[in-house]
């Protein structure tokens, strides 16, 4: 009797889930940094045409700033703030465009790229719940980072968080192998106004191609320009010393056109 | 002696409250890159000419390090005050 009523459950799912519905979820994003914080987010998804995650720029800032005694912590931003984090999927058109935005660069950016093959190992026989959701796991590299994620064939469509797609259903959760960065499902409902309305707010000053933004965020030059930049318009008398790390830090650490580069 | 107890009770509160209230402020932050003003300035009282300098620790909107600016200033002001000028010619110029 159980067997049926999941099979009737996992029916229903399918039909619901494949009628054009849009869904929204809400996850918790948790960026385990130098300065942990968390976050949250929202994805809305056609399943046939697109998907939408928006992520909010407010944070509450998790466990203890490990600040040295007699510092102050100054709340003073070197690139724009208030930015609404956008990874918007268009299946159709085969174009993944994301806002983003670069330290010490005033320019809000739409970066397009086409949509990244991501090659998902589904093999294992591993399973965990998630709410109410039986999940499976599935592993991914994706730009220089290993990815574990716990999806569910309940919710049959190919979407994930940020710029995770392709898994054969919803990922509920996801993390890197050094939980860096990991996001949690909140909530799963049907689309409603909250998040039209934060897709009102989505706003960027120019357009550009994946490659030419990452030139503009990681190009050794462009940091000596922007300390000559920052020199004429401070006041006299005043001289900076940049100590920046050339270390890559964020999600995406390694790009497709990189790796192709080092394998020739 | 109740008065006293009152009034002690009072002031006790009050600072419970305002140190929650400071914790939950310095908690939850604006958003974005922040900076952390390395208060190792020079300071002494004779503020003519003197010479601060002023640690910014940057950070990206996801909490990740990336490094630091070192401001060195020449000013006649105290250097907590030149600390707060420079805070407020950084945000005009990048926020």
């Amino acid at each position: 009797m159980k067997k049926q009523i999941s099979l009737l459950f996992f029916l229903c799912s399918l039909i619901t889930f494949s009628q054009n519905n849009e869904i929204l979820v809400t996850y918790d994003v948790f960026y385990n940094t130098k300065k942990p914080r968390l976050k949250e987010a929202y994805l809305s998804i056609n399943n046939r045409e697109w998907s939408k995650y928006i992520e909010l720029p407010e944070f509450k800032l998790l466990g203890d700033e490990k600040e040295n005694e007699g510092e102050e912590v100054l709340n003073v931003n070197y690139s724009p703030s208030g930015i609404l984090r956008v990874v918007d999927i268009n299946k159709k058109q085969n174009k993944l465009s994301s806002i983003e935005t670069i330290v010490f660069d005033k320019t809000v950016y739409k970066v397009n790229e086409v949509i990244p093959i991501m090659k998902w190992n589904i093999t294992y026989n591993d399973e965990k719940k998630i709410g109410n959701y039986i999940c499976n796991k599935a592993t991914v590299n994706f730009r220089g980072r290993n990815y574990i994620a716990w999806y569910s064939l309940n919710i049959p469509v190919l979407s994930g968080p940020w710029k995770f797609t392709g898994a054969p259903g919803l990922i509920l959760e996801i993390y890197d192998e050094t939980l860096t960065y990991r996001w949690l499902v909140k909530k799963i409902e049907k689309k409603n106004s909250l998040f039209d309305d934060l897709n009102k707010k989505v706003s960027y000053d120019l357009e550009i191609d994946l490659i030419t933004f990452v030139d503009k965020k990681f190009k050794k030059e462009n940091k000596k320009d922007t300390k000559s930049k920052m020199e004429t318009k401070l006041p006299r008398g005043v001289t900076i010393e940049f100590n920046l790390s050339n270390v890559r830090q964020g999600k995406e650490l390694k790009f497709e056109w990189e790796e192709e580069t080092k394998e020739n | 002696m109740k008065k006293i107890i009152f009034v002690l009770a009072f002031v006790l509160m009050s600072s419970i409250t305002f140190a929650n209230s400071e914790s939950s402020n310095s908690s939850i932050n604006e958003e974005e890159v922040m900076l952390k003003n390395n208060n190792n300035l020079s300071s002494n009282n004779n503020f003519e000419d003197q010479i601060c300098r002023i640690r910014h620790t940057v950070y990206d909107e996801e909490g990740n390090w990336l490094g630091s600016v070192v401001y060195t200033i020449e000013t006649d002001y105290s250097c907590k005050e030149a600390s707060e000028k420079l805070k407020i010619k950084t945000l005009e110029t990048f926020s």
